[in-house]
C-alpha cells in the first residue's frame, strides 16, 4: 500500500485547449467541442420545455422562467430602467447562461476524463482563454457600436479626444502645454482602458476557472475521496459568482458605453 | 510583447473567433427561441395575473359600492316602513275616533228618535185617554141624567171603566 489507493495520478491540464482537428485552417479544440456540446444540451432542452409550453408552467418551464428572472432582475439592478434592461438583455442574457453552463458543466464528474488519442475531448469553455477573451472582445465591440449609434461618430470619438477639453486647456497661458500633455495622456489611458475591459474581464473568469480545474486536479492527486468533494462544493458557489460577476460587468460596461434613455436627456 | 504574453496563455486569434462564433449561435438561439418564448409566456402569464388583480379589485369596488347602496336601500325601507306604521296607527286611531264619535252621534239620534217617539205615544195616548175621559164623562153624564145610575152602580161602573 503505498497510498496510491487513496489518490489518482492525473497530468495537470495545459493552459491552452488541445486542437482535435482542423477545419478550413480553423483549429478544433476540446474547448470549442464543449461549446458544441452546450449548443446541442440547449437546443435539446429548449425542445423539450418550449414543446409543452403552458401558462401554468412545468418544472422545467419553471427553472427556466426563474433562470430569466434572476438575469432580468440583476440586469435591471444595474442599468436601473426598463429601456436599458430590454435593449441589453438578450446580449448579456446569452452571455449569463453560456458562462453559468460552460462553468456549471466544466464540474460535471468524468467530462474532462473522455478522450481521443489521449487528449481530453472536453475542456471547460470558460477554462480557456481563448473562449473568455473572444467572448469579452466580441461584447465589448457591439457595445462600442451601441456607443456609436447612440451618440453619433463624432459624439464617440469626443468621448476619447476631447477635443474642447484641450481647446480650454490651450487658454491656460504658460502651463498650457502641460494641461494639453495631461489631457492628452488621459485620453490615451481611456483608449488602453477600452482594451484593458476585455482583457481584465476575460483573464478574472479564465483564471478562477482554469485555477479551479487544476486545484481540483492536485487535490484527486493528493486524496481523491471526500476531500475534493468539498471543494466541488466550493466549485458550486464559485461557478455561480464567476458568471455574476463577468455578466455584471459586461452590463456595467454597456452601462458605460450606453447613451441616456431617449426622452430623459439632460434631466 | 503582449502577444507573447498571450501566447503564453494558450491565446489563438482562429480559436478565440471559432468560439465566438460559437457563442453567436448560442445567441442567436438563445435570443429568437429561447428568451422570446419565454419573454412572451412570462408576459402573457403576468398579462393574466394583472388582469385577474384588477377584475378583483373592480369587484371588490362593486362589492363595497353595493354594501352601501344595501345600507342606503335598508335605512330607506326602515325610515319608510316607520312612516308608513306612524300614518296607519295615526288613521287607525282617526278611523277608531271617527267611528266613535259616529257612533255616539247615531246613538244620540237613536235616543233623539226614541225619545221623540215616546213623546208622540205619550201624547197620543193623552188624546186618546182625553178623548176616552171625554167619552166616559160623556156616558156618565148621559146615564147620570137618566137616573140610570145610582151609588152602586156608579161604583160598578167606575171599576169596569177602569180595567
Amino acid at each position: 500500500m503505498n497510498g496510491e489507493l487513496f489518490s489518482f495520478k492525473r497530468d495537470i491540464s495545459d493552459i491552452g485547449p488541445s486542437v482535435l482537428f482542423d477545419i478550413l485552417g480553423f483549429p478544433i479544440t476540446n474547448s470549442t467541442l464543449f461549446i458544441l456540446l452546450i449548443t446541442l444540451g440547449l437546443v435539446v432542452f429548449s425542445v423539450l420545455v418550449f414543446r409543452n409550453k403552458s401558462l401554468v408552467p412545468g418544472k422545467a418551464q419553471a427553472f427556466f422562467e426563474i433562470v430569466y428572472e434572476a438575469i432580468h432582475n440583476q440586469i435591471k439592478t444595474i442599468t436601473g430602467n426598463d429601456y436599458h434592461t430590454k435593449r441589453v438583455f438578450p446580449i448579456i442574457a446569452a452571455i449569463f447562461l453560456f458562462v453559468g453552463v460552460s462553468n456549471y458543466l466544466g464540474l460535471v464528474p468524468g467530462l474532462s476524463s473522455i478522450t481521443l488519442d489521449g487528449q481530453s475531448l472536453f475542456r471547460t469553455a470558460t477554462a480557456d482563454f481563448n473562449t473568455t477573451f473572444g467572448l469579452a472582445f466580441g461584447a465589448l465591440v457591439v457595445l462600442h457600436l451601441v456607443s456609436i449609434k447612440d451618440f453619433g461618430i463624432l459624439g464617440y470619438i469626443g468621448k476619447y479626444i476631447p477635443v474642447n477639453q484641450i481647446k480650454e486647456d490651450l487658454k491656460k497661458g504658460v502651463l498650457s502645454p502641460i494641461y494639453v500633455f495631461v489631457t492628452i495622456l488621459i485620453a490615451c489611458l481611456d483608449i488602453v482602458g477600452e482594451f484593458a475591459k476585455a482583457i481584465s474581464v476575460s483573464l478574472r473568469l479564465f483564471g478562477n476557472m482554469y485555477a479551479g480545474d487544476v486545484l481540483t486536479t492536485i487535490l484527486i492527486s493528493i486524496f481523491a475521496f471526500i476531500l475534493p468533494s468539498f471543494w466541488v462544493a466550493f466549485g458550486l458557489l464559485g461557478a455561480l459568482i464567476q458568471t455574476i460577476v463577468f455578466g455584471s460587468l459586461i452590463t456595467v460596461f454597456y452601462m458605460q458605453a450606453a447613451g441616456p434613455e431617449p426622452g430623459t436627456e439632460g434631466k | 510583447m503582449i502577444g507573447e504574453v498571450l501566447g503564453k496563455l494558450g491565446f489563438d486569434w482562429k480559436v478565440a473567433l471559432a468560439n465566438l462564433v460559437n457563442f453567436l449561435i448560442i445567441y442567436y438561439l438563445l435570443r429568437n427561441v429561447v428568451f422570446k418564448k419565454l419573454g412572451a409566456a412570462i408576459k402573457e402569464r403576468q398579462e393574466r395575473i394583472q388582469k385577474g388583480l384588477d377584475d378583483a379589485k373592480r369587484a371588490e369596488s362593486a362589492l363595497v359600492m353595493a354594501e352601501v347602496e344595501k345600507d342606503s336601500i335598508l335605512k330607506d325601507a326602515h325610515k319608510e316602513s316607520k312612516v308608513i306604521l306612524e300614518d296607519a296607527d295615526k288613521k287607525g286611531k282617526k278611523i277608531v275616533s271617527d267611528a266613535k264619535t259616529l257612533a255616539g252621534e247615531e246613538a244620540s239620534k237613536i235616543k233623539d228618535s226614541a225619545l221623540k217617539d215616546i213623546d208622540k205615544t205619550k201624547e197620543q195616548t193623552r188624546k186618546e185617554l182625553e178623548k176616552e175621559y171625554v167619552s166616559l164623562v160623556l156616558d156618565g153624564i148621559e146615564k147620570v141624567a137618566k137616573g140610570e145610575i145610582d151609588k152602586n152602580k156608579s161604583q160598578k161602573l167606575a171599576e169596569s171603566l177602569l180595567k
